[in-house]
């Protein structure tokens, strides 16, 4: 978001002609914003390493076939990022094995583990928390809070104005405690 | 306050916390009664948004993956004859006093694209000799011309160093002959070799006697089968200033080689792999310890010291050395297969043999290696069994070398056996170990069975092989909610198995209404008749909900008979109990494909256009 937007443009440009430097400069610029977007949304590091990939290749073969962005790229690199978590959500909820998606895979290495497991074990219940929230509670929710993004920068990536995304956050925090306290959300 | 007003109130807060304009103790005591919830709520969720851990690795893998899907386009065909281009002549390209900039330009260029291809990791342990070697020195030059920091630059170096030393032990262990080349310090001759670093030379040129011991040297020479490096020619690199120092100093690097601890430069406080450089001078009167940087590998385990090394001569190098400890006895111990002798005076400590450990010695003059400190760094790693691990489910994430299986992420390497055509959305069955916090994919089979999902009653139990709308269905690995009786309503999704067995995943089963229909059995012949197994409740009345059809029962396989007399002992319409699961078979060979057909295509639990709510697929495919 902090580029110029014709800088933007033509990174896009030569990126749908399959530019690799274009490529890789889109890929730098957004990678880290979306990884830890989608990091926030599931908490796992493996999956949003995946999914981050996932998100430009997709991107490309929008480019590719000229179904691409309208307003805001980087709006709609989040957006793609947000339906792949959707997808994620939806395959795991319509999985009829057992749950085994809270086995959290502890890296062998750096912090101690059993610290990263009990991270991940507060982490779990707002994340399920979350979960339970409408899509774009959901998603401002991780933009503005986990994410730190402005108001004003959440607008722009959710293409709505400033007020209904204050009506938005609102609304998402409120629910957000609701569910936490074990009611249902209004 | 409305709730526009409330919004915009909320968001002010926010922005005060945002901005730094108030603490959350400040937040808390402005937030009104309303707002104090969300607040909270708020800080909450700013305190769990924990940074993720550092995601640079991953984002490098994702990156490399993204990059290697880009296929260039077809070029555009030119609308018209291009204009004739300009003949671009090789000066005007390249401007003589341009041209080590554009060479060098290119070098990158090239480099940076075979360290793209992974050229430089497929030389990466290319040794001196091989056809891959020119390509590891070019990669290393160009990191060395890319590494602007001086610390960094430094340590870079020392490992470029450490590396040399490393091919040459391995290239003498094979006792090629190649050309090499390194950096070391000049320790002394021995008889009529001499020795710079860890190696003997044959030098011809005798200004060498001229050069002080511990002056560093850059060798290039070519090794022999006999262990000794003829030098074609050497020169000065530096000479350290020395540093008095006797306290030895805690070593911070895991490295399997013979480490060459060059004399001290002044530079002990600089982040460098190699904290230990030092001299030992007999004479200096105050021993002071080095400041070292505080060590990084968290596996060292510092446990021996030396002793005040009594039999040093001036200007000794210390040398390190580090592998497997596989000797410990009080006059001898070998290291990563080089034999030392213990210091006079001083007694290795004991440690287990196996352990990964540094060994400090100097060479004396007779070519002796003289141990005088020994640490440990690693003990033998326990062996244990590993945990083998099997994960069914879909695939969700696909790379080339990992994939992600219900949350469950293992690494694919090239032992993995891949059964089966392997994508994302396919179900497979993932066997693997666990290794260093790592799941390791051993095989990955593709379950390709086509999906199914259909309802019908309950007409045979047999173990976990149940007669449901007349297929048999396997729920022993179903998730089963309710209880299979005879007669009760179930729907099942799961999988069409080649020999038409279905394997459920699921079976939701409602119980038999609580007002039975009448039985509506198409012979008059009462249930006690029937040839039913004694472990069957007798309240397990044949099909109680049936309709009063004989030929909606797939369970025959020969259509009742029109006179009782052909058979009067066989009743034609009890087949529900069944003392073996009943097979496929039964439907006969012509109508089994198209049900299913059909039923491969069903949505889950749902039904097709016109299907009838219960056992209408049974109904419909049987006249």
């Amino acid at each position: 978001m902090s580029s110029s937007p014709a800088d933007e443009v033509t990174l896009v440009e030569r990126a749908a002609q399959s530019d690799p430097d274009a490529i890789a400069s889109l890929y730098d610029r957004y990678a880290p914003k979306i990884y830890s977007y989608i990091y926030h949304r599931l908490s796992d590091p493996f999956l949003a390493e995946d999914l981050t990939g996932q998100v430009f290749l997709r991107m490309l073969e929008a480019l590719r076939s000229e179904r691409g962005w309208h307003s805001s790229f980087s709006g709609w690199l989040f957006r793609i990022a947000h339906n792949l978590i959707i997808d994620h959500y939806r395959r795991r909820d319509q999985a009829g094995f057992v749950a085994i998606d809270d086995v959290y895979p502890l890296p062998a290495h750096d912090t101690d583990p059993y610290q990263i497991a009990a991270a991940h074990l507060d982490s779990t219940a707002l994340l399920e928390a979350i979960h339970r929230l409408t899509e774009e509670q959901a998603q401002v929710i991780t933009l503005r809070f986990l994410e730190g993004y402005s108001i004003n920068e959440v607008a722009t990536l959710m293409e709505k104005s400033e007020g209904a995304i204050k009506a938005l956050q609102y609304r998402a925090v409120n629910n957000l405690r609701r569910l936490l306290m074990g009611e249902e959300p209004l | 306050m409305s709730q526009e007003a409330a919004f915009e109130r909320f968001q002010q807060l926010l922005e005060r916390l945002e901005r730094g304009e108030s603490t959350p103790e400040e937040l808390r005591a402005a937030a009104s009664a309303e707002m104090a919830p969300l607040v909270e709520m708020v800080l909450h969720l700013r305190a769990a948004a924990a940074p993720p851990p550092d995601p640079a690795a991953a984002l490098a893998r994702a990156r490399q993956r993204v990059l290697a899907s880009v296929e260039p386009l077809p070029a555009p065909v030119p609308a018209r004859p291009p204009t004739p281009a300009r003949r671009w002549t090789w000066p005007e390209l390249f401007p003589r006093r341009l041209q080590p900039a554009w060479a060098l330009a290119l070098l990158l260029v090239v480099l940076l694209g075979a360290l793209t291809l992974g050229g430089v990791r497929v030389s990466a342990a290319a040794l001196p000799g091989e056809p891959l070697y020119p390509l590891k020195r070019a990669s290393e030059t160009v990191g060395l011309l890319l590494t602007f920091d001086p610390a960094e630059r430094a340590e870079r170096l020392a490992t470029l160093r450490e590396r040399r030393l490393r091919e040459i032990e391995a290239v003498l262990e094979r006792g090629w002959q190649v050309r090499v080349d390194y950096e070391a310090p000049l320790i002394g001759r021995e008889g009529p070799y001499w020795r710079v670093g860890p190696y003997l030379l044959e030098v011809s040129d005798a200004a060498l006697a001229q050069v002080p011991t511990g002056t560093w040297l850059r060798v290039v020479g070519t090794t022999g089968g006999d262990g000794i490096i003829r030098v074609s020619r050497w020169s000065l690199v530096r000479v350290p200033p020395p540093v008095p120092v006797v306290t030895p100093t805690p070593l911070s690097t895991v490295t399997p080689t013979p480490t060459l601890l060059p004399v001290g430069t002044g530079a002990e406080e600089s982040p460098t792999p190699l904290p230990t450089r030092r001299v030992i001078r007999p004479p200096q009167p105050t021993p002071t310890p080095v400041p070292t940087r505080a060590p990084t590998a968290t596996r060292r385990l510092p446990t021996t010291t030396p002793t005040s090394s009594p039999t040093l001569t001036a200007t000794a190098v210390i040398l390190a050395h580090t592998g497997v400890l596989t000797v410990l006895a009080s006059d001898r111990l070998v290291v990563g297969g080089l034999e030392f002798v213990p210091a006079p005076g001083w007694q290795p400590a004991d440690i287990p043999l196996g352990s990964q450990v540094r060994v400090r010695y100097y060479v004396a003059a007779d070519g002796t290696r003289v141990a005088i400190g020994l640490d440990l760094l690693a003990t033998p790693a326990p062996t244990r069994q590993p945990a083998v691990v099997v994960v069914r489910g879909e695939v969700t994430a696909l790379s080339a070398n990992a994939l992600v299986v219900n949350g469950v992420r293992f690494r694919i390497t090239a032992s993995t056996e891949i059964i089966g055509d392997l994508a994302e959305g396919v179900e497979v069955v993932v066997t693997g170990h666990e290794e260093d916090g790592t799941l390791i994919a051993d095989r990955i089979e593709v379950i390709a069975l086509p999906p199914v999902a259909f309802d019908g009653l309950i007409t045979s139990i047999a173990g976990n092989r149940l007669v449901i709308g007349g297929y048999v269905v396997d729920i022993s690995r179903a998730v089963v909610q309710g209880t299979p009786v005879i007669g009760a309503f179930a729907r099942v999704s799961g999988r069409l198995r080649a020999d038409g067995v279905v394997l459920a995943d699921r079976v939701v089963i409602e119980p038999p209404t609580a007002t039975p229909t009448p039985v509506a059995s198409p012979t008059a012949e009462p249930p006690t008749a029937t040839p039913v197994p004694t472990e069957e409740p007798p309240t397990a009345t044949p099909i109680p909900t049936e309709p009063p059809r004989p030929t909606a029962t797939p369970i025959p396989t020969e259509p009742p008979p029109p006179t009782p007399t052909s058979a009067p002992t066989e009743p034609p319409t009890t087949p529900e109990v069944m003392k073996e699961p009943m097979t496929v078979s039964a439907f006969g060979p012509l109508a089994r494909p198209a049900v299913f057909r059909r039923l491969s295509l069903a949505p889950l639990f749902g039904r097709f256009p016109g299907q009838k709510p219960k056992n209408s697929l049974r109904t419909s495919k049987l006249p």
